[in-house]
């Protein structure tokens, strides 16, 4: 299986649409073990993602169900969108959403300790460590104000989505994005506090 | 700093899963893909297709792929039919048995007692535990785990199908079982394991119990002796030489008896609280071995 995959990774004679991901979904219909490369390609942007909102403990399960619910329903692909990326991110969304409490315990977790297990400690110093997890504190909090719908356009855009691919992800329109990102970014704004609503240039300069 | 900044940084300082555990998963996955191909291939494979066809056309679009696969049946066919008016029919194998593998793995722990003293024979130093790898393969294990599978396969035949590996620098082993179905496999690797623990166990308690029986039969013969003292001692005269003596043996004897009672108790206590080894892993998923 991995040898075929390989094959058509690119290291074999892959064709002209090697790097396509509609493309090799659409092989894996015949031939399965091309959703390996699939893998490949986005299983670490996933874990990334899945890491962020449940914490690290919860990526290898989550991502694994992904993956084989995108294996499921690759019959149903939309062959026209060439990223597979967008519809990745929206199965690991809707299966977040199975896990809303356990989110917000780990939300809550950050903000009460401002040590957040899915990030790696960056900071060395003692003052910069403890600014930083102030920083995580409020953050956290502030992304656990939030309604889910909210969460997950906010997320998901700092995730490097665009509004297209994250309207794609959650089966809504851009617009729909648009409209919840502003409110999203509102809330989170308001309880991040005066310090940044100090500097409203900020978003008229984005 | 504003707050999109904030929160992009935020989702950018989570790691990934590392490439080990991001491995596992990927094999997990691709295993799971390749144990649903044998049912679904029919059912799902053809459903693009029928998805697909374009309602203008005048032959839908599986008609090419249906047209085109008769074809090449015909071909073969003929190929096979010519081939045999030249050559003799070839006797070729039957095809193998669809198979599946499921694997357990056991955490062996030497069994000691609270001296130290060693009841099973087991490694020394940790280093190999090939010895126990063929006791899971023994009679004794297969029988357990036959009973425990209510199954009609004789020991030895299950003896058959039953793999173990030992990890290296660990006290682990993996018990693989193979059998027709990915049911029967995982239930056939939990019973090898669940079978290794209860003979090891078992083992254990014979071991203990045969330290038991001579500390048995000491305690009882010191009590006797105690008691047969006890009545010298108080037959005999006060302040006489005799039943100095006598308080001294019985002393003697009373000192043995409670260091005896108390090995007795403490080989009783580790009866109780055994310990020989846990699954460190169930089998739960299984893969195609045919």
């Amino acid at each position: 299986m991995r040898d075929t995959a390989a094959q058509v990774s690119g290291h074999g004679d892959a064709g002209p649409d090697a790097r396509d991901d509609a493309a090799m979904i659409a092989r894996s219909l015949h031939a399965p073990e091309c959703f390996g490369v699939l893998f490949d390609r986005h299983a670490s942007a996933i874990s990334r993602y899945i890491a962020r909102r449940l914490g690290p403990d919860a990526a290898d399960d989550l991502v694994a169900e992904t993956f084989l619910v995108a294996f499921r329903r690759r019959g149903r692909y939309d062959g026209a969108h060439a990223d597979a990326r967008p519809w990745l991110y929206g199965i690991a969304t809707r299966l977040i959403g199975q896990h809303r409490r356990d989110e917000a315990r780990f939300l809550r977790a950050i903000a009460r300790t401002g040590v957040d297990p899915a990030a790696e400690p960056i900071a060395d110093q003692v003052t910069d460590r403890v600014a930083a997890q102030a920083a995580s504190r409020e953050l956290a909090a502030a992304v656990a104000g939030l309604s889910p719908a909210q969460r997950d356009v906010l997320l998901l855009v700092a995730s490097g989505l665009g509004y297209q691919e994250a309207g794609r992800a959650l089966g809504v329109p851009a617009g729909t994005v648009s409209s919840r990102l502003v409110r999203a970014r509102r809330k989170v704004r308001e309880a991040l506090g005066a310090q940044d609503r100090a500097r409203p240039g900020e978003d008229a300069a984005e | 700093m504003n707050e999109m900044k904030r929160v992009e940084d935020m989702c950018r300082a989570a790691l990934p899963l590392d490439p080990q555990r991001l491995a596992r998963v990927r094999s997990r996955v691709l295993t799971t893909i390749a144990e649903r191909q044998q049912p679904a291939s029919r059912a799902a494979r053809g459903r693009p297709w029928l998805v697909r066809a374009k309602a203008g056309g005048r032959w839908p679009s599986w008609v090419a792929p249906l047209a085109a696969a008769a074809a090449v049946a015909a071909v073969i066919a003929g190929a096979a039919i010519v081939s045999s008016a030249i050559h003799p029919p070839a006797r070729t194998p039957a095809a193998a048995p669809q198979a599946y593998t499921a694997t357990a793995a056991v955490f062996v722990i030497p069994a000691r007692t609270g001296q130290g003293i060693q009841l099973l024979p087991f490694i020394s130093g940790g280093v190999s535990l090939d010895d126990q790898a063929q006791v899971v393969k023994s009679g004794a294990v297969m029988s357990i785990a036959v009973r425990l599978l209510h199954g009609k396969l004789t020991p030895s035949a299950l003896d058959q199908e039953v793999s173990v590996t030992v990890r290296p620098k660990s006290q682990v082993l993996d018990i693989s079982c193979r059998a027709p179905t990915g049911e029967g496999a995982v239930a056939c690797a939990n019973a090898v394991t669940t079978a290794y623990l209860q003979n090891r166990r078992a083992a254990a308690m014979a071991a203990l119990n045969q330290q038991l029986q001579p500390l048995q039969s000491l305690i009882s013969s010191l009590q006797k002796t105690v008691a047969a003292l006890t009545a010298t001692v108080s037959h005999l005269p006060k302040y006489s030489p005799q039943r100095a003596a006598a308080q001294v043996q019985r002393t003697s004897a009373q000192a043995r008896l409670a260091t005896a009672t108390a090995q007795v108790a403490m080989l009783y206590s580790q009866k109780a609280d055994i310990s020989v080894g846990y699954i460190l892993s169930r089998a739960t998923t299984f893969r195609s071995s045919a």
